[in-house]
């Protein structure tokens, strides 16, 4: 591993992960070994937590195709040893919110992930992505779960901004999909949305009380911050 | 609210203190926080670590134009 190729993302945008039932399985003790190293080294580098949690849901029967995932991310561990977070001191405390899902992420019961990051003037401090708890029936169900969630994070972001003396009123969060931004202005309750939990319909209450506003962002997100000559790409949802 | 962050403001100037268990990190855009190193270090027996280069198991480096973490 150690003359590897460097790769610039934990996880392949193209990576599925299943059972494998036929690939040739791998020795369990040097899995978990990879993993239990992978997970020390998570308290330091959080970027790697959801790719090593995605590798740790196998550990029960390994299989080539896993140990290979686990493996890319040593490569992308290799590639950004000198890479961090910028945070430039001229830059504004508006704080500005991005979600995005990905349909059916979870081959084996077939759930969403929802990927979402939120930047204060241009400086990344949180992001999160996480599959999500329950089944979403469409691409709009599984966007507007991980709308409410970086909505969420919003209104934490905004109690802590307080206590520094910072009074944000709304805060705008970027979504790419236009259904979701529709269903938050004009909650009709028909066939295709009213099984949506209730508990998720929260981001139309913030809407209403207009903690936050939506977005549209067109452009897929994808973008890049450039932090000492080097790029570090956050992609939200592989 | 956060129980730890402590904020004193004089006129135009500001010292932010953030207590996380046994660590103490400050930051002010005056000499105020030459002035807490020593009312500190005269009320209770702690060493100065200087400026900010490690927290919370994250590098951190202070550079003229930003900080970087890493």
């Amino acid at each position: 591993m150690e003359d590897c190729k460097e790769t610039a993302t934990p996880i392949a945008t193209n990576c599925l992960m299943d059972v494998d039932e036929a690939d040739q399985p791998v020795d369990s003790t040097k899995y978990r070994g990879l993993i239990g190293s992978l997970l020390y080294l998570t308290t330091s580098r959080p970027n790697i937590q959801f790719g090593v949690c995605l590798c740790a849901r196998f550990q029960a029967n390994p299989k080539e195709s896993h140990f290979k995932v686990g493996k890319r991310i040593l490569k992308y561990l290799k590639g950004t040893t000198n890479v961090g977070l910028w945070c430039p001191c001229d830059s504004n405390i508006n704080l500005s919110g991005f979600s995005d899902s990905d349909y059916t992420g979870w081959k084996l019961d077939r759930k969403s992930t929802s990927g979402t990051c939120h930047l204060l003037g241009s400086s990344l401090i949180s992001w999160n992505r996480k599959m999500q708890a329950c089944v979403a029936l469409s691409t709009t169900e599984a966007e507007y779960i991980a709308a409410g969630h970086g909505c969420a994070q919003i209104i934490w972001l905004k109690h802590q901004l307080l206590d520094y003396g910072v009074r944000l009123s709304k805060v705008p969060l970027y979504c790419d999909n236009t259904s979701v931004i529709n269903l938050t202005k004009n909650p009709i309750q028909h066939s295709k949305t009213k099984h949506i939990e209730i508990r998720h319909h929260s981001f139309v209450i913030m809407f209403k009380r207009e903690i936050v506003k939506s977005n549209l962002l067109k452009l897929k997100i994808n973008w890049r911050i450039c932090l000492q000559n080097h790029w570090l790409e956050i992609v939200l949802t592989s | 609210m956060d129980k730890t962050l402590f904020i004193r403001k004089y006129d135009n100037d500001v010292i932010l203190v953030q207590v996380y268990v046994d660590d103490i990190i400050f930051g002010s855009n005056n000499t105020l926080c030459e002035e807490f190193v020593a009312v500190m270090q005269g009320e209770f027996e702690m060493p100065m670590m200087g400026e900010l280069t490690y927290f919370l198991g994250l590098q951190v480096k202070l550079l003229n134009h930003g900080t970087f973490l890493n």
